[in-house]
């Protein structure tokens, strides 16, 4: 594999609220190499997104990051103050959000929004840096970028708002491009231009891309790697190759099985779903997160003790007691 | 007409219990705030569309191809601007708002946003016994509580949630909650309308079960709308894709093939990310779904066709039927 550009050890990150503390991310391990898409996968609440931000320094009160070390170009991110972080953030490591209308300012002209990002973070003048957003804006593939710079973001449609986005997170060439679920309030054809376009632009920067989707049809057409989450912790990771085959944990089965495949109908094929639904994350279950909806769960075993997220086989790991010395057989 | 008693597979009724014809819907808009001038939205362009009896037809497109207000118009929700809706050969539009009420516990909606659709300030008892107490105001209420709470064993919620209000439940409960609510009055036509993406993927596995066992015990027939094709294609026994306020493809589920659609029901498919990436080139439908205030000529699809010929831009292609029940509306297949 090639050289690693991040690499985060036991992330903890809580928020406190009115009922109580919740632990958004629960001792998140992740390794990013270069020109790589690293895909992580969940339900609504396991934590993808405030891992992403917690990435970033974007964490903001009620919510801190508790422990856990940040290494990204030999300094630990959590250690830097604001300023320095700010000259990382957008230049070296960027992020792409879920809905491209609101992230962009609306009283700006999406030629100059890109722009001042690229005259802050390169030190260059008004000029070069409207010549190079021309040339992104053609790379991300709008069409006649001389008039679409000089548009405001409501004159433009969702997709071609995330075109904006993708080529200012492009624009410093990053290190590391985070995109957190860019296409889920995008039309399906549209979808499958901007992933098409994110992989583009990974290839010609080498980019390290981290995928958040709840997709994981998206994840298996566009990650090299993908970690599956619950509850804020890492239940199984592995190559898509690895994982798509030959699943282990329950969850990720059960997921696997819950989406309608291509070409699968209900007369003949009854979707395997996972059974109840995801508890709060102030009464999480005790011992390991997912044992009140496996059906494999062992009393007295998976609600007392949480298994250890364990190596399986090459760079396969699994978060389950299933694959540590016990069978269910 | 163009696809009455198409399917023909034994074991469905081909009795059309809606047949559609000729249906359009425009909306007015305004240009700008400053301006009076009107523009005027296509949402349905001269639809004809038949729902046979016991079977359930999926209506897939993308954002603003008009699904939602095919759904709404069906329910009376919505006016329609032209056409005729026959329920049962008898035309709905014209129907008197009396009229309409009671033909409403015959059709039934479940919506996509399972947080927005139920009133907050009522328990889940009070919402689910709202319809026996307009439609069947003769029950006691001993009689109502009863059918409430075989309502909530029927969508597998325990009737002890009879007093809890809306905010106690997750998602998937409340969408329970939302067909419990539908299938009250045992209608024959239910529209579920985007009844699942608002959904994680294991509650949407759990509905679907839910949905397809419901249809199969009460032989309900459903229009099903939403925007993933693999969810329709799991769910349907005929699906029709639209695009800008049009019916370009209608096919039985069992004749669906990738080399013989409609070039935009080919996009969408190949769009459409899978779990089984496949070596196949994949076909990116290019640019975006233009605005239906201004819908291209001829053919709506032609500018981001690759099959486009030099007659899509002048003339509306017809709707041809390619092998029996399959329509599509291209020129190719003329």
């Amino acid at each position: 594999m090639s050289e690693v550009c991040l690499k985060v050890n036991k992330l903890k990150t809580s928020f406190s609220t009115p009922y109580g503390k919740v632990t958004a991310v629960n001792g998140l391990d992740l390794v990013l190499h270069r020109g790589e898409v690293l895909g992580l996968v969940g339900e609504s609440g396991c934590g993808k997104s405030v891992s992403a931000l917690s990435i970033l320094g974007l964490i903001n009160s009620p919510g801190v990051i508790e422990s856990g070390q940040i290494l990204f170009d030999g300094k630990d991110l959590l250690q830097l103050n604001n300023d320095e972080l700010r000259k990382i953030r957008g230049k070296k490591i960027s992020m792409i959000f879920q809905e491209p209308t609101t992230a962009l300012n609306p009283v700006y002209k999406v030629g100059d929004q890109i722009a001042e990002a690229i005259m802050l973070h390169q030190k260059v003048g008004y000029k070069i840096a409207l010549k190079r957003t021309l040339e992104l804006l053609s790379l991300v593939g709008i069409t006649s970028p001389e008039i679409r710079m000089k548009s405001y973001p409501y004159q433009l449609s969702g997709g071609m708002c995330q075109r904006v986005m993708i080529a200012m997170a492009f624009s410093c060439k990053p290190e590391i491009l985070i995109a957190d679920e860019p296409t889920t309030a995008l039309d399906v054809t549209i979808q499958a231009q901007i992933l098409s376009i994110i992989q583009k632009m990974k290839e010609i920067d080498k980019t390290a891309v981290m995928l958040i989707s709840h997709d994981l049809g998206i994840i298996s057409e566009n990650a090299d790697r993908l970690m599956i989450m619950y509850l804020g912790k890492v239940m199984e990771t592995g190559k898509v190759s690895d994982i798509f085959n030959n699943p282990l944990h329950p969850y990720t089965r059960g997921l696997l099985g819950s989406i309608p495949k291509r070409g699968t109908h209900r007369k003949y094929n009854k979707l395997i779903s996972i059974p109840g639904t995801v508890p709060s994350l102030i009464n999480m279950p005790n011992g390991c997160a997912i044992n009140n909806r496996c059906q494999y769960a062992v009393p007295g075993l998976c609600n007392k003790k949480e298994p250890d997220l364990i190596k399986y086989e090459g760079t396969h790991y699994v978060r389950c007691w299933k694959y540590q010395g016990w069978d269910n057989e | 007409m163009f696809d009455a008693g198409s399917t023909k597979d034994g074991t469905m009724n081909n009795t059309p219990i809606i047949s559609i014809n000729s249906l359009s819907k425009n909306f007015e808009v305004n240009s700008s705030i400053f301006i009076k001038s009107k523009m005027t939205v296509k949402a349905i362009d001269n639809l004809d569309l038949n729902i046979n009896k016991g079977e359930i037809l999926g209506l897939v497109g993308e954002s603003g191809c008009g699904k939602s207000t095919l759904g709404q118009i069906l329910l009376c929700l919505e006016k329609e601007s032209s056409g005729t809706v026959n329920f049962h050969g008898k035309n709905i539009l014209k129907l008197k708002a009396k009229e309409v009420r009671k033909l409403r516990s015959h059709m039934q909606m479940i919506f996509q946003d399972p947080f927005a659709s139920l009133n907050p300030r009522n328990t889940v008892g009070t919402i689910l016994s709202e319809p026996f107490r307009i439609h069947n105001k003769n029950l006691s209420k001993k009689e109502v509580d009863k059918l409430v709470c075989k309502l909530l064993e029927q969508v597998e919620l325990s009737p002890d949630y009879y007093r809890r209000y809306p905010h106690e439940f997750s998602g998937g409960q409340r969408q329970r909650i939302g067909i419990a609510r539908a299938l009250a009055l045992d209608p024959e036509f239910v529209v579920c309308d985007e009844a699942v993406s608002a959904l994680d993927v294991s509650i949407q596995a759990q509905i679907l079960n839910l949905l397809s066992e419901l249809q199969t015990k009460h032989n309900l027939t459903y229009l099903f709308i939403a925007h993933d094709f693999n969810v329709v294609q799991y769910m349907s026994d005929r699906i029709a894709v639209m695009y800008l306020g049009r019916i370009v493809e209608l096919v039985p589920i069992e004749k669906l093939d990738k080399n013989y659609m409609h070039p935009y029901t080919q996009g969408l498919i190949f769009s459409t990310p899978s779990l089984q990436p496949t070596n196949e080139q994949k076909f990116v439908i290019k640019g975006e779904a233009p605005s239906s205030v201004n819908p291209p000529s001829g053919c709506h699809f032609h500018p981001r066709c690759k099959y486009r010929m030099g007659i899509c831009d002048k003339a509306v292609p017809p709707m041809v039927e390619v092998e029996k029940g399959h329509w599509i509306k291209c020129f190719i297949y003329k």
